[in-house]
């Protein structure tokens, strides 16, 4: 009798990976996507990581999907599951400090949609450091209370008032936070493979930046 | 210059996945692995399911660990982070929800090892039936309060204490518990590649758990 079924093996949860050649102990960085998903951009903003020295690793929230269309983007933002997206990163955050490679410290960095979710990680688990790129606040607001890791909070001047909102609410619960807002940088200025909104004096300087921060808090 | 780094795609959360071969929306189903790891009995047990028409997905907790030698097992199972398999659990649950052939509803079984992740992921998420075979009871005991799904607790003789307390302890929170004991049958009679296995116990246990699932997912 042939068999009803089909089998397989599957990836539950998968991503991209970036590390120094050399062995070694190393800080470990998740790097979280923007809303257009793993893309390219985000694989080589992890590679960057990896060549400072870090062990890199972005996970995939959107589990297989990615656009370069700016409404399908906002379909699939606003459908993320962010109790699940913030599962995935803790699933590779446990990946990470179980490497051989790994020192034991992480940070999570997010961009845009994935800023919102770097901080929501960093209210549900313990990181050494967590930075934000032009993302939204924790809703409900107080899960703030949770988080115990220091932030890096960087936007442009155009969500000015988010930023102020985000540092405020740190400074309300005593939580360490380091905010720079860049002049005339707007949403998405880090982003150098989009032409229309790449700042490139404040992208560079918001990675010197990053690398100061983690180097402080590692 | 050449590149100092090393950089490639990375499975973070791996399972068994096995489902009807027909198109259509099915039950899901979690098999949580025995101490051993995700080995070619819980895969057996993964296809069996399917063929009675659930998706059913073994994570593999122990990721990529499998054993037969009892010490080692001893060794997997106590050092295992409990709330990360709680979460791979649940990354196998997001998987079947996504797939095309989930019908919404979700079940998750669990044996030994797998039986107290079981009970610990119905603690944690909202799931439709919970089952435990021969497990452990969360600790701490309060996480009980959280558990919406009915539970089917089956456990050998040997382990008739823990099966009591279990039922106590969800009857006292006014929970929905089924629970079976099996005369002569000890920790693992479900598994027949085990040296523990009762057929019989077995056969009855199958039973009934197909009839708990068919009642609730």
């Amino acid at each position: 009798m042939p068999d009803t079924i089909v089998t397989q093996d599957v990836d539950l949860v998968s991503g991209y990976l970036a590390r120094p050649m050399e062995d070694g102990k190393y800080t470990g960085v998740i790097v979280l996507q923007e809303w257009w998903g793993l893309d390219e951009h985000i694989r080589d903003v992890t590679r960057r990581f990896a060549r400072q020295g870090f062990v890199a690793l972005s996970p995939d929230l959107y589990h297989g999907k990615q656009t370069a269309d700016p409404d399908e983007a906002r379909g699939l933002s606003s459908g993320l599951d962010r109790t699940r997206a913030t599962r995935d990163v803790v699933a590779s955050i446990d990946y990470l400090k179980n490497m051989e490679i790994s020192n034991g410290s992480i940070f999570t960095i997010g961009y845009c949609m994935g800023g919102g979710i770097s901080i929501l990680t960093a209210c549900k688990t313990d990181l050494a450091g967590a930075i934000v790129y032009y993302g939204g606040l924790p809703n409900p607001v107080e899960q703030l209370d949770d988080l115990n890791a220091p932030v890096l909070a960087i936007y442009g001047s155009d969500e000015i008032d988010r930023a102020n909102d985000l540092e405020q609410a740190l400074n309300e619960r005593d939580k360490s936070v380091e905010s720079h807002i860049y002049e005339g940088a707007r949403h998405a200025f880090f982003n150098d493979s989009w032409d229309e909104r790449y700042d490139k004096d404040a992208s560079d300087d918001s990675w010197i930046k990053v690398m100061d921060f983690i180097s402080k808090n590692s | 210059m050449p590149d100092t780094i090393v950089s490639h795609d990375v499975d973070l959360v791996k399972g068994y996945m096995a489902r009807p071969m027909e198109a259509g929306n099915y039950p899901g189903l979690v098999i949580i692995q025995e101490w051993w790891g995700l080995d070619e009995h819980i895969r057996d047990v993964t296809r069996r399911f399917a063929r009675e028409g659930y998706v059913a997905i073994a994570p593999d907790l122990f990721h990529g660990e499998v054993t037969a030698d009892p010490q080692e097992a001893g060794k997997l199972a106590g050092s295992l982070d409990r709330a990360r398999a709680v979460r791979d659990t649940q990354a196998a649950m997001n998987y079947i929800q996504d797939s095309e052939f989930s019908n919404g509803k979700m079940g998750v079984i669990g044996y030994c090892l797998g039986g107290g992740v079981s009970l610990l992921t119905a603690c944690n998420d909202s799931i439709d039936a919970g089952i435990v075979y021969y497990g452990g009871l969360p600790n701490p005991l309060d996480l009980l309060d959280n558990i919406e799904a009915p539970i089917l607790a089956v456990y050998g003789e040997d382990e008739g204490e823990r099966a009591d307390e279990l039922e106590t302890e969800l009857n006292n929170r006014g929970k929905s518990v089924q629970k079976h004991i099996y005369p002569g049958a000890g920790h693992g009679f479900f598994n027949d590649s085990g040296g523990n296995h009762n057929s019989e116990a077995a056969a009855d246990a199958w039973e009934k758990t197909l009839a708990f699932l068919k009642a609730n997912v």
